[in-house]
């Protein structure tokens, strides 16, 4: 009961302190904010207590291709499902409005993360496939002014063999392939791990440097 | 995704401090750091350096009966402004009127000297190979001159870590250890009512030496020694507010994180010091990117040859299509904070009228609303025209091609070709049969929120403050018209604490506000009607009658000439307006005083994020006069800026401070929060506010409601296009 009240009197502060109304103009994120924070300590429960991991079977419930996303500086995992097609490109979305786009398989763009891959150039699915060469690689982020910042990099690509992964408890055997880029200030590793002809089973590839980098991994391939 | 939250911070350091770090002279090991006076300096003493173009400080420094919190601004790369406050405490420790100073002894009836001055610095020389940065600065220039000086300031690295200082002052920066008089005597200033220039001294009397060192001990920890030509003759000699034992002053400054500086001093061999620094940087946003939901992306249409019955453009002839476009639209725009209010279109074109109230980048909006109408819009729909609305008006026509959005959406170069390929035109006609959502209108929306009203310096005390609630609503019955008002209620505070009433040659149009505070409670701050519209030929009008502000009411009309590419515009306003009651009424009795008042305006972009405008027109006491405002702009809505009026009022008849003139800040809430807003608070520092140059405060002005959604306001942030 104390909870309780405690709990209306923290709502009601809220709602004094960001105000309340129906003028969708004025109502400022703190309120989605605490929302936010609420669904986050949730999850955060759920996760402590009794909450089962995620299988390949709930997956494949699905019926559609999923890719699941990890950020690992955010220790975050995402399911992405493919929503549009453009040209070579596909765009894959999880349910809360991130997306990731793939040239031929290749990460060219991100949205919703907030410091979002804007743009990018990217080399062909072939060139990483090929495990040798070099290529050039630029990314486009937007700044805090809004403004569009180009990073460019020199890639070589070497090969680094071939390993058996595991995808959400199924086994694939893959040839591993790395591409180290080099830029003005910024060093960074992406892997590839193809399976059969030259299909990305996995990869991990650069977002942007403070955050590092985001693996994926192909888990259901049709849907 | 709120755990990515955590590391969002960390994106500034890639895409704002490595590109604000690569601005930085190569020699400048060291960033350039602030001292007690909140100007960049070593601890009492300034430096030859500058800080990086278009930061903006806070610095509040304590030294023992000393206060000084300092606004300052890096406005150009070498010039440099600063606002401040000055307490003295124990001001009467020598005072023969103790014990008891009370009420009449003038500057002696208070315990602490509150003051306010302004500098002005500018460096000549950037720090290169040989050569150091040098910067001459102008301390306290205008005005009662407590804390006037003058300076030339160089700063050199020794090593990576290390850096010197040399400089030479003047006025009380030349009142310690000096070396004559190269330029002749001082004489005293002539205050008068303060607020003027005081050019007369500047490097005039006695010039004295000040040096110190600067070490970088480590990147967080830098450790300070100075010797200081300020001799504090008036604080530690004739007021006896402390005891100055010798020039020398030491510090150590512990750099908490990017935006947060703090220090601790030894300060003329007696006293104690405390700094704390705040870093903004206006130009960025500390989240760096903006975070927001994920675009639709663009759909596609079936090629001509599939599906030739998709490319038909025969659904024109079918009735009733408006309606369902709009509502399919406005589906998909919702959550985005986009309405489409109008829809018009023949085969080949649509054109969608829309309502932003969300985005911040306007450029954004137009991005989302492009997107849907990829998805909504039949497929011989080849040309998107976009026009934003505000306030019921068309501030603008952004036409683009449909293939461009399908062929570029993930081209690496898709920002710039996408803005090659549109279009930002004058609002033109209204599209043949466009149709309104008869759904829109009419609308009301209301909102409760808590306020706050401060009081900086009356005569009582540096801070007063209300807070209460705030009860706003708008209707608007048409597009354009708009029926609003908004009335407080004080829940506390103590504005009610009037100060003493200061003689004013002038109809206390402002001066008697305070009044305002006290009476007015509740309060019914506006209720007004207005008509927006768009006249044509690139001219804006507006009409606005009722109770415009807390202190007037009346008309007022605007018209506005504002072509949508141009840099300039020009405007005119006229108002018939009576003084409102204290009470924050319905009545007009209690000054009986009513006023035409009016400005011709001409608005001026430069192409560097520097903008100009000149009022010249009647002021609100019936004086006649201009107003001059420059503010710098940032891309994400930032600005910083200042304004000056003068008018035929004399200096005495104004009062204090002489003329009008102030410093503005306007802080967008997406700076903030890192995500989209369109709200942004306004803060005006007024160090005199009077009754002389006093414009009405009238809801909807036109030019900073057009200009966001015009040319230049969706170029400048058109990377959001596309997010």
């Amino acid at each position: 009961m104390i909870r309780t009240t405690r709990a209306v009197l923290a709502l009601a502060a809220i709602a004094l302190l960001t105000g309340c109304g129906n003028d969708k103009t004025r109502s400022t994120s703190l309120v989605g904010g605490v929302a936010a924070v609420s669904k986050a300590l949730v999850a955060g429960r759920q996760a402590a207590g009794t909450a089962q991991p995620i299988t390949r079977q709930d997956l494949a419930a699905l019926n559609s291709p999923v890719i699941k996303g990890e950020l690992q500086a955010a220790n975050s995992t995402i399911y992405l499902v493919p929503i549009s097609r453009n040209g070579a490109v596909e765009t894959w979305a999880t349910s809360d409005d991130l997306t990731v786009s793939f040239r031929d398989g290749v990460m060219t763009a991100t949205r919703g993360f907030g410091p979002d891959i804007m743009q990018a150039v990217v080399p062909t699915r072939a060139q990483l496939a090929s495990g040798q060469g070099s290529h050039g690689r630029s990314y486009f982020y937007l700044d805090g002014a809004d403004q569009m910042r180009r990073f460019d990099y020199r890639c070589s690509m070497s090969n680094l063999g071939s390993e058996t992964i595991t995808v959400v408890g199924q086994q694939h055997s893959t040839r591993h392939v790395e591409e180290t880029c080099e830029g003005k200030a910024v060093r960074f590793t992406n892997e590839y791990w193809f399976e059969g002809d030259n299909f990305i089973r996995k990869s991990k590839e650069l977002t942007i440097p403070e955050w590092g980098y985001l693996e994926l991994a192909r888990v259901i391939d049709k849907g | 995704m709120d755990r990515i939250k955590a590391v969002r911070g960390g994106f500034l350091l890639v895409t704002s401090l490595a590109v604000i770090g690569s601005a930085e002279a190569p020699f400048a090991e060291t960033g350039p750091s602030l001292n007690l006076y909140g100007a960049s300096g070593l601890i009492d003493m300034p430096s030859g350096e500058a800080q990086l173009d278009g930061n903006l400080t806070v610095s509040s420094g304590h030294f023992g009966p000393v206060s000084r919190t300092t606004l300052s601004f890096q406005i150009t790369p070498r010039l440099s402004a600063s606002f401040r406050f000055l307490g003295i405490r124990d001001w009467n420790a020598k005072s023969a009127c103790q014990p008891d100073c009370g009420p009449g002894n003038g500057v002696n009836q208070f315990d602490t000297y509150y003051d306010r001055s302004f500098d002005v610095r500018y460096q000549v020389l950037e720090e290169s190979r040989y050569l150091p940065s040098m910067t001459i600065g102008l301390q306290d220039l205008a005005g009662t001159g407590i804390l006037s000086g003058e300076y030339i300031a160089a700063t050199k690295h020794i090593t990576p870590r290390l850096k010197g200082t040399v400089g030479l002052g003047w006025g009380r920066l030349g009142s310690y250890g000096d070396i004559g008089s190269p330029f002749g005597k001082r004489d005293p200033v002539d205050v008068g009512e303060g607020g003027n220039f005081n050019f007369g001294q500047w490097f005039r009397g006695p010039a004295a030496p000040f040096a110190g060192l600067e070490w970088q001990a480590t990147d967080k920890l830098t450790l300070k020694a100075e010797y200081s030509s300020d001799d504090y003759a008036l604080e530690a000699g004739s007021r006896g507010t402390f005891e100055k034992k010798n020039p020398f002053n030491f510090g150590a400054e512990y750099r908490v994180n990017p935006w947060v500086t703090l220090g601790g001093y030894y300060m003329y061999g007696s006293e104690l010091g405390f700094a704390a620094h705040f870093l903004m940087t206006p130009g960025q946003r500390p989240t760096g990117a903006i975070k927001d939901g994920a675009p639709d992306p663009v759909k596609l249409r079936p090629s001509r040859q599939s599906d030739p019955d998709a490319w038909s453009p025969e659904w024109v002839t079918q009735e009733d299509a408006a309606p369902i476009f709009i509502a399919n639209l406005n589906k998909r725009l919702e959550p985005d904070g986009l309405m489409v209010e109008a829809i018009g279109y023949s085969a080949g074109t649509a054109q969608v009228r829309i309502r932003n109230i969300r985005y911040d980048a306007e450029a954004q909006a137009i991005g989302r609303v492009a997107r849907a109408m990829s998805h909504v819009m039949p497929a011989s729909v080849e040309t998107f025209e976009i026009v934003p609305l505000v306030n019921g008006m068309p501030a603008s026509k952004v036409t683009l091609r449909r293939a461009d959005l399908e062929r570029l959406e993930y081209d690496p170069d898709a920002s710039r070709q996408m803005w090659a390929g549109i279009a930002v035109g004058a609002p033109g006609d209204r599209a043949p049969n466009l149709t309104y959502d008869p759904k829109l209108y009419p609308s009301f929306t209301w909102w409760l929120a808590p306020y706050d009203r401060l009081r900086l310096f009356d005569q009582r005390s540096p801070l007063k403050m209300d807070v209460g609630l705030r009860l706003s609503a708008r209707y608007d019955f048409g597009p354009g018209w708009v029926l609003q008002g908004s009335a407080t209620k004080r829940l506390f505070g103590n504005l009610d604490d009037t100060p003493p009433e200061i003689p004013t040659g002038l109809q206390p149009v402002r001066s008697d506000g305070d009044l305002y505070d006290a009476n007015g409670d509740p309060a019914l701050e506006s209720l007004t009607l207005a008509k927006y519209a768009y006249l044509g030929h690139d001219t804006y009008g507006r009409l606005t009658i009722g109770y415009l502000e807390r202190m007037f009411g009346g008309v007022s009309a605007e018209v506005l000439y504002k072509p949508v590419a141009s840099r300039w515009a020009v405007g005119a306003e006229v108002n018939y307006v009576a003084q409102r009651d204290t009470d924050g009424l319905f009545g007009f009795g209690e000054y009986d005083y009513r006023v035409a008042t009016g400005h011709l305006s001409a608005y001026y972009a430069f192409a560097s994020g520097f903008h100009a405008q000149l009022d010249v027109g009647r002021y609100l006491a019936g004086d006649v006069g201009a107003t001059l405002s420059v503010n710098r702009e940032f891309e994400n809505g930032w600005r910083v800026g200042a304004f000056a009026t003068k008018t035929n009022v004399s200096a005495k008849d104004f009062g204090s401070g002489s003329f009008d003139k102030g410093i503005v800040l306007e802080v967008p809430l997406s700076w903030g929060i890192g995500r989209p807003h369109r709200k942004t608070f306004e803060t005006v520092i007024r160090p005199f506010g009077r009754d002389g140059g006093a414009r009405l405060n009238v809801d909807g002005r036109l030019y900073g409601t057009i200009r966001d959604y015009q040319e230049s306001g969706i170029q400048e942030q058109w990377g959001r296009f596309w997010k």
